[in-house]
């Protein structure tokens, strides 16, 4: 019982003793940079999904005509007030949205 | 509470291909594998972390074959286990092929860098199956059970690896002073 259980105790303090946690060092990066591409089809799916519901609703609302009414609309306004009103603030908030998608893809790829 | 936060990661990874998910499965683990890999090889830094990233490159493609039966550790170490042995084979074949040259050429590197640390001259006196039970028991804290479905062994066999794993240790702590110093 005693020696028994001194030598466990040796070992266990030994083996205590040398076992070290092991710093990063760039290496789950590495790991990272080196995962094959992997195809997700839930997320195909969900894609395929909305791409297919907004199809359906572009038909449904007639999305087309209203487009071409507005186009036309704005080119009436145009020709007969001979200028253009520009909301600023609504520029503004477009360009601040387009540049945060912009950020977003480009941290996105530099991640991968 | 580490586990659901595990189960959570990979469910992120499987169902979104959330790659920052596995970024942090990889963090929480790479030294655990690493260490894991670095006693097997005897203290073989750079072939550790060349099998190391396999593993976790296998885990990644394998993920959506978890079935959460023994908790993700045991499965990535399953892995871990079974690319040392895949190494060890190849290895054997190539040496085969190449009339022992490649196995001398190992025998040495393994000689430069395994001599650094006793822990490493320790477990080089043990067989694989004898280091691979001793490095999970005492350095990864697996008990019996989880070792053997590491290694796929029965418990039995487990035990008489690490009891034989044991003896030689201890008589090697002891011929190099280490049971005079407490």
């Amino acid at each position: 019982m005693g020696m028994e259980t001194r030598d466990n105790d040796l070992l266990k303090q030994f083996m205590c003793e040398q076992k070290q946690e092991i710093p990063d060092n760039g290496f789950s990066r590495r790991v990272m940079r080196r995962l094959p591409h992997k195809e997700n089809t839930f997320a195909h799916m969900w894609a395929t999904l909305c791409i297919v519901i907004g199809v359906f609703l572009f038909i449904l609302f007639d999305v087309f005509q209203m487009i071409v009414d507005l186009v036309r609309k704005v080119f009436i306004s145009i020709v007969q007030n001979g200028s253009i009103h520009v909301n600023w603030k609504i520029v503004l908030i477009l360009f601040c949205l387009a540049s945060i998608v912009c950020i977003r893809n480009a941290w996105k790829h530099s991640e991968i | 509470m580490g586990q659901i936060n595990d189960i959570s990661l990979i469910a992120q990874v499987v169902t979104f291909g959330n790659k920052r998910a596995f970024d942090k499965l990889v963090c929480k683990y790479q030294s655990s594998v690493r260490r894991f890999f670095l006693n097997l090889t005897c203290g073989d830094a750079s072939l550790s972390d060349d099998l190391a990233q396999e593993t976790f490159i296998k885990a990644y493609t394998n993920l959506s074959s978890f079935k959460n039966l023994s908790g993700f550790s045991t499965w990535l170490f399953r892995i871990a286990y079974n690319q040392f042995y895949d190494y060890i084979r190849s290895r054997k074949e190539t040496s085969d092929l190449d009339a022992g040259e490649v196995d001398d050429q190992y025998k040495v590197e393994q000689t430069n860098v395994g001599r650094n640390m006793d822990v490493y001259r320790a477990l080089a006196q043990l067989k694989e199956m004898e280091r691979n039970c001793i490095t999970l028991f005492y350095m990864e804290d697996m008990t019996i059970e989880k070792i053997a479905l590491v290694t796929g062994c029965p418990t039995g066999t487990v035990k008489s690896h690490l009891s034989r794993g044991k003896e030689k240790m201890v008589a090697y702590l002891k011929q190099n002073g280490y049971g005079d110093e407490r």
